[in-house]
């Protein structure tokens, strides 16, 4: 036991004396987080009410017309500008469409097949799903206007004609249940995604410590003081697993503090908090494993450098840590779910995007550790084998 | 103390093997290790501390079975086999904390290495700071915490200054003469002259010579090297089959002359030549290796 606790306090010692891996540890993540968060927040924060422009040109100027006017008025989706000229330019930098009521508007009402009571006309580049927008939005508009007036010429009010008439609220678009469609953030994609980078990034300092000491024989000297293997790699685990749960800490506190101040969106901590500390134990768990088989196969430090990298970023990149997997075509989200990453990016989002609590977060605890355990079993038959070295 | 047995060991590669060794070492003795890179020291090293397991035979430690973790069994490797970002003092306390000692013992073991490998003055700063000879004695140091009653060292002088390598030197006579057997492999001849009482000569996985540094020398003794006041005569020269050297130096071959040499020291005081310096098997060991090495057995 005393051999094992001189070991932590040694590695616990190396670490903290090792400047480089603690910038790669915090700074690194740190700056990711803030400059992701902050680049993000357009595409993927809440996201302003979808308002298009155009011209907007009453030549009825009757009681009717004015009443439609209001109820376009009403809708969120289209804003004009009134006009009286004729001239009505369009472009997809300013007005995209122009909506006219025609002289005959109102006598268009009463006999529809005479004549059309409005004209729209589109700028040539807007987008097909736009135009579609704008036509629907007209649309409706002007069916809560005649209803209203044929449920008012009837006797009845406005709130008659949209709930026996029109039934509005029909249809009501929901979430799904489970919360699945949900989608995060810009903050809460990238805090816990580069977290997880973050506490990945561990196998480079983990490996190159192991290999200076086989390499400076500093391992043969302990293994001939009597230290087994066993409390050699133990004793380097246990401070990397502290300091995978500082890293937690530090870069929810970020997250929830820090970026608010600076304009992003603040990291909402009313959360199962001990499915979040579950979800950082497992996603240690397995980042210390693939570090142990790092370090039991890389033999020189550019290896062990140049994999580890190497690895960590890949697995970033297919598990959805640099882009979101949401915003992945089907085949790469497929891909996405091969990477470890992925595994606890899902565990992490579960918890600080959906309010999951255990039961959200046992499918990924349980792949994660699974592969750790994996990874453990393969690394520590390599050192076994590797043991004749001499 | 340590006997080793017809010893085998083979590696994956078929070419990396070690074939048949046996020797021994007795308490409070030095056995000097040499052959060129590649011998099979390094595996022998490696048989003797345990870390590997041998194919066949045995090594004993006073009787017992040798294993990896041997207390009384220390080891030198050849690499500053430490931690550079720590300072000496944490180093030391590490090494120490690992052994399975009670905690007033470490500390007395600390205090022990600092003052015997003079670390004192240096204690707190950090190892990756010291100069090369300071580092080999932190080295060493470590192993001292072990209190090691065989001590197995791997180039313990390599990089190092003079003043460092005559203290490690003097240190380890001083070891010796408190009881401990000592194993060093060098590739300073010199350096094994000074120190071992037996060599052992290691060539592609098998031990090619071993002896008593004394009697190898005798065995081997072809010249001798003198410093002289004045020159010999031509008449002498021919007789002694005598060649000069740097200076007034010169050396005597005596297996050409057929003399013993207190025969041709006797020839040079007859004809009033004083001997100012007598260098005496200096240069022996290593002709004994070369000779070893380079496939000439004069010691099957």
């Amino acid at each position: 036991m005393s051999a094992l606790i001189a070991s932590i306090r040694k590695e616990t010692l190396l670490l903290i004396r090792d400047w480089h891996a603690l910038l790669v540890l915090f700074l690194m993540p740190s700056l990711f987080i803030v400059i992701m968060s902050l680049a993000l927040q357009e595409q993927l924060g809440e996201q302003p009410a979808l308002q298009l422009s155009g011209w907007l040109q009453d030549n009825n100027n009757s009681r009717a017309s004015d009443k439609f006017i209001a109820e376009l008025d009403r809708q969120q989706h289209l804003s004009f500008t009134k006009t009286n000229s004729g001239q009505m330019e369009l472009s997809t930098k300013e007005q995209l469409f122009a909506l006219t009521l025609t002289a005959d508007f109102d006598a268009a009402l009463e006999d529809p097949s005479r004549t059309p009571g409005m004209t729209l006309r589109f700028a040539p580049e807007l987008a097909q799903h736009d135009r579609l927008l704008i036509n629907a939005v007209v649309q409706d508009a002007f069916a809560h206007f005649n209803t209203t007036e044929i449920a008012e010429s009837l006797g009845y009010d406005r709130a008659y004609a949209e709930q026996q008439l029109m039934h509005v609220g029909f249809i009501q678009a929901e979430a799904a249940a489970d919360g699945q469609d949900e989608h995060p953030n810009a903050v809460q994609q990238s805090v816990p995604a580069w977290l997880i980078f973050a506490m990945f990034f561990i196998a480079i300092p983990i490996s190159t410590t192991v290999i200076q000491e086989r390499q400076q024989r500093t391992l043969t000297r302990l293994r001939t003081f009597g230290v087994s293997m066993g409390i050699i790699y133990s004793a380097k685990l246990v401070p990397y697993f502290l300091i995978n749960q500082l890293q937690l800490i530090l870069m929810l506190a970020l997250g929830a503090f820090l970026l608010p101040l600076l304009g992003a969106d603040g990291l909402s901590l009313r959360v199962q908090l001990p499915a979040l500390f579950a979800i950082g134990c497992a996603t240690s768990a397995m980042a210390l494993a693939l570090a142990s088989l790092i370090a039991a196969l890389a033999r020189t430090l550019e290896q062990a450098t140049a994999i580890s990298g190497a690895i960590n970023i890949l697995l970033a990149a297919i598990g959805g840590i640099m882009i979101p997997t949401f915003v992945m075509p089907p085949l790469m989200q497929t891909l996405a779910q091969m990477s470890p990453m992925n595994w606890a990016l899902e565990g992490f989002l579960a918890v600080l995007v959906r309010g999951g609590s255990w039961a959200d977060i046992a499918g990924p605890c349980t792949r994660l550790l699974v592969g750790a355990l994996i990874l453990w079993l393969i690394s520590t038959a390599l050192i076994t084998r590797g043991k004749h070295d001499v | 103390m340590l006997c080793v047995n017809q010893l085998a060991f083979s590696y994956r590669k078929p070419q990396k093997q070690l074939v048949d060794v046996s020797l021994n070492i007795a308490e409070g003795e030095i056995l000097g290790l040499l052959g060129p890179n590649g011998a099979g020291k390094t595996t022998l090293v490696g048989l003797i501390t345990g870390q590997l397991t041998p194919t066949s035979g045995s090594v004993h430690f006073n009787t017992k079975p040798v294993y990896l973790g041997h207390p009384d069994i220390a080891l030198v490797p050849q690499e500053y086999a430490f931690y550079p970002r720590l300072s000496v003092r944490e180093n030391l306390a590490y090494f120490a904390g690992v052994l399975k000692l009670a905690t007033p013992q470490k500390r007395q073991r600390i205090i022990h290495a600092l003052a015997r490998c003079e670390l004192s003055e240096v204690e707190h700063r950090r190892a990756g700071q010291l100069s090369g000879g300071f580092k080999r004695r932190l080295n060493f140091a470590i192993a001292l915490l072990q209190s090691p009653k065989l001590l197995i060292l791997d180039e313990p002088t390599a990089n190092v200054d003079p003043h460092s390598r005559a203290f490690l030197l003097n240190t380890l006579r001083e070891l010796n003469a408190e009881g401990s057997a000592i194993i060093y492999t060098s590739h300073l001849l010199s350096e094994v002259e000074t120190l071992a009482h037996k060599v052992a000569v290691m060539n592609e996985g098998r031990i090619q010579l071993q002896g008593q540094l004394t009697d190898l020398l005798s065995e081997q003794l072809q010249s001798i090297s003198l410093k002289l006041n004045t020159n010999p005569s031509a008449a002498l020269i021919s007789e002694l089959a005598a060649q000069q050297q740097a200076g007034d130096w010169w050396e005597l071959n005596l297996a050409a002359s057929q003399l013993s040499p207190a025969t041709a020291l006797s020839r040079l005081e007859a004809a009033g030549i004083t001997v100012q310096q007598i260098r005496y098997g200096q240069r022996r060991l290593e002709e004994v290796y070369l000779n070893c090495i380079s496939g000439l057995k004069e010691h099957p």
